[in-house]
């Protein structure tokens, strides 16, 4: 059973009128940003997942919050689901079409719209690249923390629906650590403002990574920290995974919380010193990417700490960047590894279980054994200071059951994470793709209130319908499948 | 001690009943009842007790009316402390209170504030439904945020059984620098600087023309602090005078003096205390819903959480 749509597991989708829906948005948008042609839709027919595709009615590019607003009362009156767009870079099928709605694409609205250097804050558009966020302040000695992999693609809205980590998250925490507002356009036409300084219960923490399902965000303000002025990149290389795992809980209980622990695999690490010629060591086992900063002073301490831990923990060699070219190629490897790791084979599917930081040896030799029982290679590139597991399946959809093999696996690796205490995604969201091991992690009371808590933003549940919480239906249908396998 | 099972008949008694629950940690803030003096309670007093805490995971969690003190005890044995510094109003303050009135301390500025800290939890919503949300690892975005969505809720939506928590490891050391500046601007103006410079500033606060910074960090980090940046040495009893709400200001106040915490994004004056532009909340009365913004939303998500309405009594006049 996959994440695809199923009429008789998912909700019914409107019956809509399209020639109607068309009319009514040239209305309202300039002809350029209106896509109704074939050829037009199909760029927007997946995302960074493309496993699941879907043509929408329509595409609109609204490029001032004004036309959202328009758009969203066409639709609104017209009864038309919308699925909100940022960059396309989810791998949860997220921000995937759906065959009876509008997609509302947000790359337009891509101006940072004020930056205060004072108050360390900067308003911009949901379409603004989260690299560009960075590269905009940083004449202000200022930058914008969380930093995905796909920092150079994603858009801060898809982050802000996703709740969008990255590799210095565990220092700096995730985008809801760092966002102090978002102006939200809700289903019924309102401009709703969400702020940390709001009294009452935490609506902004909520519509952080509801996934598009609560409103469109069309204005964010973040959060901007002053960039360290002293940084240190550690390479460090092990010649066991289990070596490697154990360094890390090592150094988190030491007391020494790194700006960014990475860790990767020999798979990955050899993919990625091919693609990006990073300097890695292709024969070590594992490595390790450590970044500390902060004050000179402590920085020197910590790294002192650091390499005794490492070297206790079994390092076989550890290798500090010379300077910042050696450091961005550090991490330049690490950045492009899923790019890289996809040259190996055909296609890849991206995992995002969290688990606790203890079990990561575990949960590594779980994910051997059931590679080499599937027969699909795995390589291992991952947020390892939260715990956070972004397993590669590689495989080729082109030969025959092999797609389903490899959602196999992947559900396998979930559920995994579930039972030791963790979490189907970290980062990287439900989407459409994990919607069955919701059914696993949570319990129907659980999802019922969240099915309630969605209508409270989306009464008529036209945003992004069929995403992130599964029916009732399909909840069954999932957990009777799963207990027929244990029988 | 487990009361859950107590607990959750009770609201489930309420909601079968139509009656009205008003939800209690142990008491430390009688400004914040919420209701007419007939409404029943429901205590949290007696639910207490630490879950599970594996240090090395940087995780604990707890039953919800465990004292503060006493979880901050128990980290402080093993080197670490919660991630935020909530209020202790009289040394009886709950987790499960702090973290309803979600006012975060004087840390919050720079390294987060209670929401930053809550990972997941057990509550109870007006149905009576035992529900799960979150968990216990650092990264997890399974299903809407609901633990961060209770951070401020004041037991409107449902009663908090259990929460799973960050912590952090104590710092090595901690100073507190005071220095004289003009205004709240200069003062503020003086923290942009030192942060900027990579010193480890975790408060801030600017009254009566002092400003007073606090660092915690590795000793070396401290020791370069103090020579590069000058002020006296005060001792660290300033932001516990805050925390608890000990010092004078809180309940006499003085003319129009405010004190301001959090670099400025807290302003207190006498028996009130306001964040940002939000409505003032007040030390006697507790925070007015009336003025909470984006009042629809709110009474929808309300609605969602308790259709009975039975958490949210109508407030005493
Ligand atoms: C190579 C690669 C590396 C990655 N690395 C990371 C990583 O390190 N950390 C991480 O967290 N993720 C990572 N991702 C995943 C992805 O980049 C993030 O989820 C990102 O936040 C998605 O942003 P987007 O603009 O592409 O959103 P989209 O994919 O377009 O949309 C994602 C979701 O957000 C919703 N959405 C988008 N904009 C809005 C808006 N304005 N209002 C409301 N809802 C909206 C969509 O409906 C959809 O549900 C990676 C992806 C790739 C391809």
């Amino acid at each position: 059973m996959t994440g695809n749509f199923d009429q008789k597991l998912d909700d019914a989708l409107p019956a809509v009128d399209r020639t109607a829906l068309i009319r009514a948005l040239a209305a309202v948008l300039p002809a350029e940003s209106l896509l109704i042609e074939p050829e037009q839709l199909r760029p927007f027919e997946c995302d960074g997942l493309p496993t699941v595709r879907a043509l929408p009615l329509v595409t609109v590019l609204p490029d001032s919050v004004a036309q959202v607003q328009a758009v969203v009362s066409c639709c609104r009156e017209l009864g038309v689901p919308i699925v909100t767009r940022g960059a396309g870079t989810g791998l949860s099928c997220g921000a995937t079409p759906v065959e009876a709605g509008v997609l509302l694409v947000t790359s337009r609205l891509d101006a940072v719209l004020s930056i205060d250097a004072e108050a360390r804050l900067a308003r911009v558009q949901p379409g603004v690249r989260n690299l560009a966020i960075s590269d905009a302040v940083a004449e202000h000695g200022l930058f914008y923390a969380p930093d995905p992999s796909s920092q150079l693609a994603c858009s801060i809205g898809g982050n802000v629906a996703e709740n969008a980590g990255g590799v210095h998250c565990l220092k700096y925490g995730l985008t809801i650590n760092n966002v102090h507002s978002v102006t939200v356009l809700t289903m019924d036409g309102e401009l709703v403002e969400l702020t940390v300084d709001d009294l009452g219960p935490d609506l902004l923490a909520a519509f952080i990574g509801s996934e598009g399902l609560f409103g469109i965000a069309v204005e964010i303000t973040v959060k901007l920290l002053p960039t360290p002025p002293a940084v240190e990149t550690l390479l460090v290389a092990f010649d066991s995974v289990a070596d490697c795992s154990r360094a890390v809980s090592t150094t988190i209980a030491a007391g020494v919380i790194p700006a960014g622990m990475e860790m990767m695999d020999q798979t990955a690490l050899q993919a990625a010193e091919d693609f990006a010629r990073a300097g890695y060591p292709r024969d070590a086992a594992a490595i390790l990417l450590v970044e500390l900063d902060g004050h000179a002073s402590s920085v020197a301490a910590e790294r002192e700490v650091l390499e005794q831990l490492m070297r206790g923990a079994g390092a076989t060699s550890i290798r500090c960047a010379r300077d910042d070219a050696e450091r961005e190629l550090f991490w330049k490897g690490r950045k492009s590894a899923f790019p890289a790791v996809a040259r190996l084979k055909p296609d890849y599917y991206c995992m995002d279980g969290t688990i606790p930081r203890a079990a990561i040896g575990e949960v590594l030799d779980y994910i051997c054994e059931r590679s080499e029982y599937y027969d699909l290679p795995v390589a291992n590139v991952f947020h390892a200071g939260d715990g956070n597991l972004h397993p590669l399946i590689l495989f080729d959809a082109n030969l025959p059951g092999a797609l389903e093999k490899a959602e196999r696996l992947g559900a396998d690796i979930l559920e995994k994470c579930i039972t030791l205490g963790g979490t189907i995604t970290g980062e990287h969201g439900v989407g459409r793709e994990k919607i069955n091991q919701m059914a696993v992690q949570f319990s129907d009371a659980e999802l019922e209130q969240f099915r309630r808590l969605k209508r409270a933003f989306d009464p008529e549940g036209l945003l992004n319908p069929g995403k992130t919480i599964p029916t009732l239906k399909r909840c069954q249908e999932y957990r009777s499948i799963l207990s027929e396998r244990v029988a | 001690m487990d009361a859950s099972t107590a607990i959750i008949e009770q609201v489930a008694a309420a909601a079968a009943a139509g009656t009205h629950l008003r939800v209690r940690g142990a008491g430390s803030k009688p400004w914040m009842a919420m209701a007419a003096g007939d409404t029943e309670q429901l205590s949290l007093a007696e639910h207490t007790g630490i879950l599970q805490y594996d240090p090395a995971e940087l995780v604990v969690s707890v039953r919800a009316g465990t004292r503060l003190a006493e979880l901050e005890a128990a980290l402080a044995d093993q080197g670490q402390m919660l991630a935020m510094e909530a209020p202790d109003f009289n040394g009886a303050s709950t987790i499960g209170g702090a973290v309803a009135l979600g006012w975060s301390g004087s840390r919050s500025a720079f390294a987060g504030g209670v929401r930053d800290c809550v990972l997941g939890l057990r509550m109870v919503n007006g149905a009576g439904e035992d529900l799960r949300f979150g968990g216990q690892v650092m990264k997890n975005v399974a299903g809407f945020d609901v633990s961060r969505l209770m951070v401020g809720s004041c037991g409107r939506l449902g009663v908090i059984l259990e929460l799973s928590l960050k912590v952090v490891p104590l710092p090595e050391r901690e100073i507190t620098l005071a220095v004289a500046v003009p205004d709240l601007p200069s003062s503020q103006a003086a923290v942009r600087d030192w942060t900027g410079r990579g010193f480890p500033v975790s408060a801030a606060s600017y009254s009566e023309g002092k400003l007073r910074v606090r660092l915690s960090g590795r000793a070396v980090a401290l020791d370069a602090a103090g020579a590069e940046l000058g002020g006296e040495l005060e001792d660290n009893d300033w932001w516990r005078s805050l925390r608890k709400l000990e010092h004078p200001l809180f309940h006499h106040g003085w003319g129009d003096e405010k004190l301001f915490d959090c670099n400025g994004e807290v302003c207190w004056t006498a028996h009130s205390r306001r964040r940002g532009d939000a409505a003032p909340v007040s030390l006697v009365s507790g925070p007015d819903f009336a003025k909470a913004p984006n009042r629809a939303l709110l009474a929808r998500v309300e609605q969602a959480f308790d259709p009975g309405a039975i958490f949210r009594p109508i407030k005493a006049a």
